[in-house]
């Protein structure tokens, strides 16, 4: 028998097969296409301390190998999530990782403390986000910024804290020093990439938003090279994800030095994609006769 | 109940740009009701995300929808074979109103271009119910495929070609209900129509959809609540609660 158990951030995965935020709901969407027991843990939609109306639409935006998105975290608050979403969730055999949301420091502090007294196995600090104007992705750009305001949540939270970085910098290594010298228990990456598309009938932008986040295979390569730059450059395990769609997509983040990976938008190609990938990476394992998933994490 | 499920295509034909496509997919087929969806899954490649797209009839275990080329993912779907398996997801959505539509009750049904395939099957269950319909249908160019099928499902059945269909409505309605789906300006004027009369009016809408799920909040229709998403608390609205100038 083969093992697929991880360990993310002191908390131990039955599997390294977790969904990316914003792409599962709240997970009771897709119970009907996933064995929600069999998935190592599921990101929650992005949640903020005051519910958040989100962007214009058009929200979304087909490109090729990918897609656009411009939800800009349309959201109900965390008390919402916290009384209607969670108890739903405690019934599954699988870890709840929940995204947190701000426009400021003190927005992050807040809705951290609205999941005091919560049962939370880990939060996703997500300072990456390409959809809000203040905070979000600013945070995410400057290392300085990164850290204070992981600081900030480390210090509040009472599960660890995995900051989730955007690609849209020059240096990724160092913010995931700078999120480490805040305290850190773990870094996830890719957020989206930047971008934009343009109706040259209409002679406008498809979002309402003009520019959003790219999703989806478009952005593979960009997003395994960014987990091996960070898996080189500090001591924290890595939840990946950009962009995959196959399980031998989710070998490769393995390889490059991810702990555990997350599947985003391939959900919407394929709603039980994440069971396929999963299968697929046991046959792996067996066929190249690895008896521990963690054997092949960060071997390049 | 939603299902993803794997279907294969038995009739697939192009009448003047209408593309009738049947599916052999009997739990869907079971499940669904009028002014419901579906998500069509592409071949994968260039296009990842399905393409929503309305039942526009059923018969026991085969589901038909009716489509128009309107960019490269439909193009891609006018090449599938019969014999060909896709995926779809649904049924979803929630559908037209009509539980309280019986014999007593006259009801219009208006649609413009495509947007009167799902009104096909609303119509359908509009007969099985007893009620009496009227039927507009407007559309740009000859579209007889499209308007044939409504025949002995209606009492009366009126199409506009190259007009507006809102000319053709009676002065003096006196409809319980009116159930619309098509362009949005014509439907607006369905509204406004249906609102000078103080007739209840439902419309069906559409907007660019990710997941067809409700999980990834993509696509928002603005309404009197504030943002709601067309996949799941649509695609169907009482055209009061719509803001339509947003
Ligand atoms: C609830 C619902 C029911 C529909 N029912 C029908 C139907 O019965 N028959 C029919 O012909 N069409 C229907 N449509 C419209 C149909 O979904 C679009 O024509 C189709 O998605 C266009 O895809 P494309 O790749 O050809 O066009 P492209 O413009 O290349 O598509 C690019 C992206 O935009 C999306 N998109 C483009 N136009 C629309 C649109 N009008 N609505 C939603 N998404 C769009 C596509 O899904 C794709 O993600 C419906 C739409 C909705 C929301
Ligand atoms: C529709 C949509 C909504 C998203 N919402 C969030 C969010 O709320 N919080 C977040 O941290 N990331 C969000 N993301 C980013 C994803 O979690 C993920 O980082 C990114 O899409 C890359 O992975 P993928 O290529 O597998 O989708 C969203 C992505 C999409 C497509
Ligand atoms: S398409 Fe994802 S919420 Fe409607």
């Amino acid at each position: 028998m083969h093992s697929l158990k991880v360990n993310l951030a002191g908390v131990e995965l039955k599997n390294p097969i977790c969904t990316a935020s914003g792409t599962f709901g709240s997970g009771h969407e897709y119970a009907p296409f996933v064995n929600l027991n069999r998935l190592g843990a599921i990101t929650v939609k992005g949640v903020s301390h005051e519910p958040w109306e989100g962007n214009p639409p058009h929200r979304t935006a087909e490109t090729y190998g990918g897609m656009l998105n411009a939800v800009g975290l349309q959201n109900p608050s965390a008390k919402a999530f916290i009384e209607e979403d969670l108890p739903f969730l405690r019934k599954y055999d699988t870890k709840v990782i929940v995204n947190l949301c701000g426009r400021s420091l003190e927005d992050y502090i807040a809705v951290t403390e609205d999941f005091a007294g919560v049962d939370i196995d880990l939060f996703e600090l997500n300072i990456s986000c390409p959809n809000v104007k203040a905070g979000g992705m600013a945070m995410g750009t400057d290392p300085r910024a990164a850290e204070a305001v992981t600081k900030a949540v480390v210090a509040r939270a009472k599960s660890p804290i995995i900051v989730k970085l955007s690609p849209n910098v020059t240096d990724i290594a160092s913010i995931a020093k700078a999120c480490e010298a805040g305290g850190a228990a773990g870094i996830s990456l890719i957020n989206s990439v930047l971008g934009m598309k343009i109706d040259i009938y209409k002679k406008k932008p498809v979002l309402g938003n003009i520019v959003g986040g790219l999703s989806g295979p478009a952005i593979k390569p960009i997003a395994v090279r960014m987990v091996y730059q960070v898996a080189k450059s500090v001591n924290l395990p890595i939840l990946g994800m950009g962009g995959i769609a196959t399980w031998e997509d989710a070998i490769e983040f393995i390889m490059a030095g991810a702990t555990a990976v997350a599947v985003g938008m391939a959900n919407f190609t394929n709603p039980s994609i994440t069971m396929e990938i999963l299968e697929g990476i046991e046959k792996f394992m067996a066929k190249e006769g690895i008896t521990d998933i963690n054997q092949i994490k960060g071997i390049i | 109940m939603k299902i993803h499920e794997t279907a294969t295509i038995k009739a697939h034909t192009n009448k003047s740009g209408y593309y009738n496509l049947s599916l052999y997919a009997p739990q869907i087929a079971k499940a669904a009701k009028p002014g419901q969806f579906v998500m069509v899954y592409l071949d994968k490649g260039e296009h990842l995300l399905p393409r929503p797209i309305s039942i526009y009839d059923i018969k026991e275990d085969i589901v038909t929808l009716v489509y128009v080329e309107a960019g490269a993912g439909t193009k891609a779907m006018t090449k599938w074979p019969i014999g060909h398996s896709i995926k779809i997801l649904g049924p979803l959505g929630n559908g037209f109103t009509i539980d309280l539509l019986g014999e007593r009750e006259r009801v219009a049904v208006i649609g413009g271009g495509v947007g009167a395939a799902p009104l096909f099957f609303l119509t359908e269950a509009l007969y099985r119910q007893r009620a009496k319909v009227d039927i507009y249908l407007g559309f740009r160019d000859d579209a007889s495929s499209l308007v044939k099928p409504f025949e002995g499902f209606a009492d009366n059945i009126k199409v506009d070609i190259g007009g507006f269909v809102t000319d053709m409505l009676p002065p003096n309605p006196g409809y319980s209900a009116i159930l619309t789906c098509g362009p949005i300006p014509m439907m607006k004027a369905v509204a406004d129509y249906a609102h000078s009369h103080n007739m209840p009016c439902q419309v069906s809408l559409e907007e660019r959809m990710a997941c067809g799920l409700g999980a990834c909040k993509g696509c928002v229709v603005k309404t009197m609540v504030g943002y709601q998403l067309c996949c799941d608390d649509g695609p169907v609205w009482d055209s009061k609660e719509v803001k339509w100038d947003a």
